[in-house]
């Protein structure tokens, strides 16, 4: 924690005077972001990111009219792999947006709001890897794991189901586009709005 | 991404263009609500409209605080849309409540008001009115099942232009224009009678020479037929088939606004038809026997199912089988009864089947009227074998036992004006409803004169007292209208009872009015039209309560042939809709369709002076 408010600290120090500055700036707003990443991979550090889907809260409702959606191009893992798996060629995914155009969009959409997922160290993670290679710096946004919060709210023990599916379910949230990056992140966001009201 | 679980493919977001879909399915938003949060506050501009994906929503009247089922105006569950109006409207009447914990999409006001504003169509469709609406449904009907026989035109498929010849022409000079013509009849022109024509077919010719000693210089206008049969150009193919399997002829004339356009020929309706419509009515008419016509009653509900499948109109299967059933019923009068009894007596239908609104044929009511002086000791036997027989050919016995085989119900002309009488001045619920379905009654055989006396005598004692209506329309408001699709469990199970909630309502207000209003007719649509035409209800009413009562019955002949199933066994028939098997549109539609009813009773209430 304090690594990391330091860490933030030399970094704000590096910004100031970009356009990413206010990144680095206190939030004191009450929307989250709820983000999903779909990827080629379980590992953050060497998987590539496929599509990056965000959608906003505010005031308990889920703005789905205000949302991120973007894919990327197709990855030279994604090739080899998947047309050998799937039989998805690369032309397939050409409609992505470049990787210069996305991840500024992204940025902009965040801002300095607090992040929302399931398993969200490994979206961070896989982010910041990205945005440490074109902008030198790393995700300074506060967290919120919906596997905690969930954990938290109902009460449950350490050894509980901790599945998405099962937090889904439990809290009878209906499936909408699962397995799609922004299918997932406005499920998520579904959930931490029933539980927020818990 | 797709706007997740929801079908933008239904009405009405079908009405929008693709451009218009994208810019929706962009501006939702997801809200959750817990039981018994307040998504409209009654009052306020709401914030948008709603499409439930999960859970259920209940409409309250705004003006009060009480929260129980006499202020609920309407439930909504999963596909449902609320809220428009007041959207629309800019300000909420009533109360929009989760009921249990809801999850909905919403769709912006301002973005609304944009698509409302740029798509007439799509405006339309919330401006609606039921009768729009339905058509609304229709359209998109038909679209899926492409075009239909049925919905084929006497004026544009099989209308000749009719031979015409003036009315001083000789047989022989007939003949011969008719075989270069290669028709089969001519329309007879009366000199100095402009407009007026006559009928003349080959066999009237080929009777009136062989048979009458008229010779081929006579002229033809002795023995032209002047009662002319017409159906409108605009009407249905199958429409013009019922008239001629009602009247038992070959052809009739073709009118567009009463000027006659031309002939319609059987044989060219059947070869442009493949359905067994008319080859059960054939088979009807030809039969011999008891087993002739279990073999033709047999293809009714075939027949039925066939058409619903292809998108037949309903109004158009009640006529059809109406036609038809009727003519079943009098066929196995004919071979009951001695020639004798048939003469003496006249054979009346009750009730729905009176009215010509059953089409699946759930039940049976009838009576029969007997001349004063008529001896007939076979009666108990013969009528006791006349509804053995009607029940062999599948309909259902009465469970009121209002039949000919219960003696109550076979009267002496006289004894029936006295009974009628009895009836008018005892004013309890069983002698009210009596009435009702006498007052629906169709003669489908016997002596038409011995009828019209009962009719008469009928209208006299029931218009007696203006008090009189009140209490016969009282029974309406018996039953609560279901306006609440989804109760509690058991009901949900259940379903709607739409017979008891919505048609028995809206057909016996409908009866009580045109009884007020002098309109005499037997049959629930007539009776609105009549109304309308006499001022007695206003014309968006009637035009709406049409609507009701068609949605109401294709309702409840879907459930009934659903429930039918491949058997024939009508005794385990309900009348329960089940919203689970309706789609959002037709939920719409039914709950739409509810309000007109409720509408109607409580207008009903104060114009007949109902004390509830």
């Amino acid at each position: 924690m304090v690594a990391k408010t330091l860490k933030t600290m030399g970094t704000r120090f590096k910004v100031q005077g970009t356009p990413w500055e206010p990144l680095f700036m206190p939030y004191h707003g009450d929307e989250v972001i709820s983000i999903d990443c779909e990827t080629t991979g379980l590992n953050p550090l060497t998987d590539d990111l496929l599509t990056l889907a965000a959608v906003k809260i505010r005031n308990g409702k889920i703005m789905t009219s205000e949302k991120l959606d973007i894919r990327l191009p197709a990855s030279p893992k994604q090739a080899a792999d998947s047309i050998r798996i799937h039989q998805i060629r690369k032309v397939d995914l050409q409609d992505g947006v470049g990787l210069d155009q996305a991840l500024p969009r992204f940025l902009d959409f965040i801002g300095n709001r607090p992040l929302l997922g399931y398993y969200i160290n490994f979206d961070v993670t896989l982010l910041n890897r990205y945005i440490r290679a074109a902008f030198g710096f790393e995700l300074p946004n506060p967290t919120i794991e919906l596997a905690d919060v969930f954990a938290t709210k109902t009460r449950a023990d350490e050894t509980a189901d901790r599945r998405l599916e099962r937090i889904l379910g439990d809290l009878g949230v209906p499936l909408m586009g699962r397995h799609t990056a922004i299918g997932d992140a406005t499920m998520v966001a579904m959930a931490y709005v029933k539980l927020m009201r818990l | 991404m797709d706007t997740p679980a929801l079908d933008l493919s239904v009405p009405p977001f079908d009405l929008l263009s693709p451009e218009q879909i994208k810019r929706l399915s962009a501006g939702l938003h997801l809200e959750y609500f817990e039981a018994g949060q307040v998504i409209i506050r009654a009052g306020d501009a709401p914030e948008g409209l709603y499409i439930i994906l999960k859970g259920k929503v209940e409409e309250y009247d705004g003006n009060s605080v009480q929260r129980d089922s006499l202020h609920l105006v309407g439930q909504f569950s999963e596909g449902d849309l609320f809220g428009s109006l007041p959207v629309l409207k800019g300000e909420a009447r009533d109360q929009y409540v989760a009921f249990e914990e809801s999850i909905c999409q919403c769709l912006p006001a301002h973005l609304f008001l944009d698509l409302v504003h740029e798509n007439p169509e799509f405006r339309h469709y919330f401006h609606k009115g039921l009768a729009s609406m339905s058509k609304q449904h229709l359209r998109a009907q038909n679209r899926r099942e492409g075009d239909d026989f049925s919905l084929v035109r006497v004026g544009e498929s099989v209308t000749r232009k009719g031979l015409v010849v003036s009315a001083d022409t000789s047989i022989r000079d007939t003949v011969k224009k008719m075989r270069a013509a290669h028709i089969d009849s001519a329309l007879v022109d009366f000199p100095g009678e402009a407009g007026s024509y006559g009928l003349v077919t080959g066999t009237d010719l080929l009777n009136a020479t062989a048979l009458d000693g008229h010779g081929p210089d006579d002229p033809i206008a002795a023995f032209t037929g002047r009662n002319l049969i017409s159906v409108d150009s605009e009407a249905f193919l199958f429409e013009a088939l019922t008239v001629m399997a009602r009247y038992h002829i070959k052809r009739v004339v073709v009118k567009k606004e009463s000027a006659i356009v031309g002939v319609a020929e059987l044989a060219d309706v059947l070869g442009f038809l493949s359905s067994r419509s008319h080859s059960v009515g054939v088979a009807i008419e030809k039969a011999r026997s008891i087993d002739d016509l279990m073999d033709a009653a047999a293809h009714l509900n075939p027949l039925v199912r066939n058409l619903v499948d292809k998108g037949t109109r309903i109004r158009f299967l009640m006529d059809l089988l109406t036609a038809l059933n009727h003519r079943l019923v009098a066929k196995v009068w004919e071979l009951s009864v001695s020639p004798d009894v048939r003469e003496n007596t006249a054979l009346v239908v009750l009730g729905s089947e009176g009215r010509g609104e059953q089409i699946v044929r759930t039940d049976q009511d009838n009576c029969l009227i007997v001349r004063d002086d008529f001896v007939w000791p076979t009666q108990q036997a013969d009528c006791q074998r006349f509804i053995d027989r009607l029940v062999q050919l599948g309909f259902p016995p009465c469970p009121g036992n209002i039949m000919v085989s219960n003696p109550a119900w076979v009267q002496r002309e006289s004894e029936w004006v006295e009974t009628i009488d009895r009836w008018v001045s005892g004013l309890d619920e069983s002698t009210l409803m009596n009435l009702a379905i006498v007052l629906d009654g169709h003669r489908v055989a016997g002596d038409a004169k011995l009828f019209d006396r009962m009719g008469r005598a009928l209208l006299k004692a029931m218009t007696a007292s203006d008090i009189f209506v009140s209490h016969f329309a009282a029974p309406c408001m018996h039953f609560a209208v279901p306006l609440t699709l989804f109760g509690n469990v058991k009901k949900e199970q259940q379903g709607v009872d739409i017979k008891k909630g919505a048609i028995f309502p809206l057909v016996h207000g409908i009866r009580a009015l045109a009884l007020k209003n002098g309109v005499r007719q037997n049959n629930t649509f007539k009776r609105i039209q009549g109304l309308v035409r006499c001022g007695g209800i206003h014309e968006k009413m009637g035009r709406n309560l049409e609507s009701a009562l068609v949605l109401f019955s294709d309702y409840r002949l879907r459930s009934h042939l659903r429930q039918l199933g491949a058997s024939t066994d009508v005794d385990k028939v309900n009348n329960f809709i089940e919203p689970k098997r309706l789609n959002r549109l037709e939920r719409d539609l039914l709950r739409e369709a509810l309000h007109v009813v409720k509408e109607f009773k409580d207008w009903l209430e104060g114009e007949l002076h109902i004390r509830g």
